[in-house]
Order: structure tokens, then C-alpha cells, then sequence
């Protein structure tokens, strides 16, 4: 348990070090906000109707606020580490020392969020508190907001699990570092870090209810924006950790198989 | 030696680049077929915003979902120009300088700023971005029933021209920043992100964004204004102002180009 700790503390070490470009890329996000919260200004002013898509004005802009922020917050980038790994040979001391690479490569996930995650909560909560205090829509009590951080710390983990079993195609072909680019970016679309997915029309959001994607973005900011209460967030929490012990198994099996192609360069 | 001979001679040096480039890519044809597949999902993400403005017939004052069309169109079209001549080779600018191979390019007797920044070419990055966009482009040219004549389609070929100048001075000088800044990543995240405001028609963002991405950051007349003139929505100093801001970058970026150069320590010897 100790090495995992120590993983743990480097992962800290790590975000504390590139803390600067850390802060620096939440600017990056201010400005697709700015972009869509202007659309959705726009077309809330032309539009009759006081919902689009279900979502009220307020509901509306705190997606695509919250989306910006959770999308941050959940995404990893471990898919590029992994296939330098496998491609230059660097699994190799993970092969022969007694440590699990999985473990690991958590426990330096969680410790590098750890930063970001204080970051952005108390951001969320300052977005989330002052939009329940100005216009009063919905009630922010304790229980919510103790299952909201249970909820982004799920999401984290599930998306987490995600990036490692798609990493693993890094075993089958040769350069796939462009690859990550597109299945990031896909994955993001399809968990709603863009737009809400019921832009995509009810048949489609039918096809992502079989999906893991929703409950990696989707799901946090609709419990956090109100558009989710009651039994609807008990439902979708149990789906998303049934599908954090799917994926979980998945990747053990998909890497086990992956691993018996792993050739070690330099080793 | 004269101009006319200076240009001819960087004319026919473009032309070996593109050359060699294409060579390249029809070599390693997986680095060429990637390129399509991450630039084909950034035009999904793009159609996204399309759908958007159909489905809640998005209005921007007399501005309705037909001609805002033109203006992602444009977005797409000149996002495909970036990327494929000028974008792949600003994000190596920080490598060279970080690895010390921009001493290697500064032996060649030609313009270091030329080689550096116009030596690849991606048709990977390009394609689909420009067939998107000329899509985009004819359908909403169709849809708003613009004639196709002398007068329009040259002042819209101008305006992109212009964009295309501006996109280059604009978008290397974040670049130049690497000479004083290791990290360099979050700088590409910001210019990523401005470079995406071009994606909807100027007027729907407020007042101090509008004139901020007119007058302190260009980045509406990259994409703006040839919809823009299409629409008979162009003031003349509008015009007068997109001719002269090319000049300003040029000299603000040659200025910043020679002080990064002199800051520049080789990191190889």
C-alpha cells in the first residue's frame, strides 16, 4: 500500500510543479464558454418557448458552465503516458518490479487530480451556491452537495477507467498518439462535454443510455444544474458505478490479452 | 538581387515544400490517414454548432440560421488553410527552440522565419476542413440566394485572403512566446481557443468582446468579414481597417521574432 501512496504524492508533486499551466489552461475554457453561453443567450431571446431541449435559461447556461469545468476536471491524458510506455519500452520496469501497473498509474491519477479537484469544486460550488442563492430555482442542501462530491469523484474514476482500456490499443498499432486525439474528443462529445446530448434526438439518447459516457459528464452536471433529482440520481449513480465494475473488468481482461503482444523495446 | 527574383526564388521554394510534404505523407500514409480521422471528428464537433443553429433557429439580429452557415463554413474553410499550411509547423517553432535544432535551420541560407514556419504541409489536416467548408460555403450561398458574380465572389476571395494573412501573423506570435517560456502547452490551449470565436458571426458575442476581437486581437476579421460583405453588412473604414491590420502584425511580429532570436540560447551546445 506504501508504493501506492508514494505514486499517490507524485502525482501531487507533479500538479503542483505545472500548477502555472494548470491555471493557465482554465483560461482556455473560458472561452468556449463564452461562445456557447452567447448561442444559448441568442436563442433563448428568439425562441418562444421558455425550455430548449428541456432545459430552462438557468439550467442551460449552468450546463454549459459546469460541462466546461467537469470536462476539465474528469479528463486525464494517461492514453499518451500508456503508449509511450509501450512503445519505448517503459512497461518494462513496471513488468519486473513488484508494482501494479494499473494501481500505479491510479494512484498517480488521483494524486495529480488532487489539486484540480479543489480547484474546480470550490469553483462549481461558488457557480452552483450563487445561481441557488440569486434565483432560488432549487434547494442546495447538505445531502446534495455531499453526493455532488461523491458523484464528480465517480465520474473521475469512471472516466479514468475509460482512457485506460482505449490506451490499450496502443498494443495493436504502431503510432497511435493522433488516434487519442479523435477518441478523446468523441469520447467527450457523446459524455456531453460540449452540448447537452439531447441535441443528438431522442433515438440516439437512447443508444447512450446502453452507453458509459453520460455518467462521466452528463450525469454530474445534470444532478448539479437541477435537471436531475430524487430517484433519477439514485438510478444514474447506480448505473455509473455498474459500469465503473464493468469497465473495470473489462480493461483487466482486455490488458491481460493486450500484454502477451507487449515485445519490451530496450529490454 | 531584386524583389521580383526574391519572390520568384521563395515562390519556387514553396513549391519544393509542398512537393517534399506530399512526397512525405504519400510515404507514411498512416500518418496521412490519422491526420483525416482527427480532423474529421474536430468537423463533427463543428457540425454540432450547425445543428444547434437549426434546431432553435438561431437569429443574430437580422442574421437567421441560413447565413450564420456561411460564417462556420468560412470557419471551416480557413481552420482547414491553418492547420494544413501554418498550424503544423507554429506548434514545432517551441521543439526547435527547446531542442536546439533551430541553430541546424539558421545555417541555410534562406529566411529562418520562412523555413521554419511554412517547411510542412498536411494535406491530412487540411482536407477535410476545406471540403467541409466549401460545403458550407455553396450550401448557405444557395440557400440565401447570393449571385454569383464578379463583384461578390472577388470581395469574398479578398476578405479571405486577408483572413489568411492575418491567421499567420496572429497565430505565430504566441509561438514566439516559446523563447522565453519552457512550457508552452497552455499558450497553444488559449490561441486554440480564441481561434474557435471565429466560429459564429461577431455580433453575437457583447460589446467589449466584439470590439476587443476587432481592434486589441483581430481575430473577427479573419472569418467576419467576408460573410460580412456578402451581406452588405461591411462599413467602408470596416474595409479600410482590414487592409492596414496585416501591416501591423507584420511589424509587431517581426519586432518580437528578432527579440526572441536574440534571447535565443542554444540548447544543444
Amino acid at each position: 500500500m506504501k508504493k501506492y501512496l508514494l505514486s499517490f504524492n507524485m502525482g501531487i508533486q507533479n500538479a503542483i510543479e505545472y500548477r502555472f499551466n494548470f491555471f493557465l489552461s482554465l483560461i482556455s475554457i473560458v472561452f468556449p464558454i463564452i461562445i456557447q453561453t452567447s448561442i444559448w443567450i441568442a436563442a433563448f431571446n428568439h425562441s418562444s418557448e421558455a425550455t430548449l431541449y428541456g432545459y430552462n435559461f438557468t439550467q442551460m447556461l449552468l450546463y454549459t458552465l459546469l460541462a466546461a469545468l467537469i470536462s476539465r476536471l474528469v479528463a486525464t491524458g494517461i492514453e499518451y503516458e500508456i503508449n509511450e510506455d509501450i512503445k519505448n519500452g517503459g512497461l518494462n520496469k513496471y513488468i519486473i518490479r513488484p508494482i501494479n501497473y494499473f494501481m500505479y498509474k491510479l494512484s498517480v491519477f488521483i494524486g495529480s487530480k488532487c489539486l484540480q479537484y479543489v480547484v474546480l469544486s470550490i469553483l462549481i460550488a461558488v457557480i452552483v451556491s450563487g445561481t441557488s442563492f440569486y434565483i432560488g430555482e432549487y434547494e442546495l442542501g447538505i445531502q446534495k452537495i455531499l453526493l455532488s462530491v461523491f458523484i464528480l469523484i465517480s465520474s473521475c474514476i469512471l472516466n479514468f477507467l475509460i482512457s485506460y482500456i482505449i490506451s490499450a490499443i496502443a498494443f495493436w498499432l504502431t503510432d497511435v498518439s493522433y488516434l487519442f486525439v479523435v477518441t478523446t474528443l468523441l469520447v467527450n462529445i457523446v459524455s456531453g462535454g460540449i452540448f447537452p446530448l439531447e441535441i443528438f434526438g431522442n433515438t440516439v439518447n437512447r443508444i447512450f443510455d446502453f452507453l458509459p459516457f453520460k455518467y462521466t459528464i452528463y450525469f454530474p452536471v445534470n444532478t448539479l444544474n437541477g435537471n436531475l433529482f430524487g430517484a433519477a440520481i439514485t438510478n444514474s449513480l447506480f448505473i455509473q458505478w455498474m459500469w465503473i465494475f464493468v469497465i473495470y473488468l473489462l480493461a483487466k481482461l482486455v490488458w491481460r490479452r493486450a500484454m502477451t503482444r507487449y515485445i519490451a523495446v530496450g529490454g | 538581387m531584386s524583389l521580383a527574383q526574391l519572390l520568384k526564388k521563395y515562390i519556387r521554394l514553396y513549391a519544393l515544400f509542398i512537393k517534399n510534404s506530399v512526397i512525405a505523407q504519400m510515404e507514411y500514409r498512416t500518418n496521412f490517414i490519422t491526420g483525416i480521422l482527427v480532423e474529421t471528428a474536430y468537423l463533427f464537433a463543428k457540425c454540432l454548432y450547425v445543428i444547434v443553429v437549426y434546431q432553435t433557429d438561431l437569429h443574430i439580429g437580422s442574421i437567421g440560421p441560413d447565413q450564420i452557415l456561411m460564417f462556420i463554413g468560412t470557419y471551416t474553410f480557413l481552420t482547414g488553410i491553418y492547420w494544413g499550411l501554418f498550424g503544423i509547423n507554429f506548434i514545432k517553432l517551441p521543439e526547435h527552440i527547446r531542442n536546439g535544432t533551430l541553430e541546424l535551420l539558421m545555417t541555410k541560407p534562406i529566411s529562418l522565419q520562412f523555413l521554419v514556419t511554412l517547411r510542412h504541409v498536411d494535406m491530412g489536416l487540411a482536407l477535410p476542413n476545406i471540403i467541409g467548408g466549401i460545403i458550407m460555403i455553396v450550401i448557405s450561398w444557395n440557400k440565401v440566394n447570393l449571385d454569383v458574380n464578379f463583384y461578390n465572389v472577388g470581395g469574398f476571395i479578398f476578405f479571405i485572403v486577408i483572413g489568411v494573412i492575418i491567421t499567420y501573423f496572429l497565430f505565430l506570435i504566441p509561438q514566439i512566446l516559446s523563447f522565453w517560456f519552457v512550457k508552452t502547452s497552455a499558450i497553444d490551449d488559449v490561441s486554440n481557443s480564441l481561434w474557435d470565436f471565429n466560429n459564429m458571426p461577431m455580433t453575437l458575442y457583447p460589446k467589449w468582446a466584439h470590439f476587443i476581437g476587432m481592434y486589441l486581437i483581430p481575430i473577427f476579421i479573419i472569418t467576419n468579414f467576408g460573410p460580412l460583405f456578402l451581406y452588405d453588412e461591411l462599413k467602408v473604414s470596416d474595409v479600410f481597417w482590414a487592409a492596414g491590420v496585416p501591416f501591423i502584425l507584420i511589424s509587431l511580429m517581426r519586432l518580437m521574432w528578432n527579440k526572441g532570436l536574440r534571447n535565443y540560447s542554444s540548447a544543444s551546445s
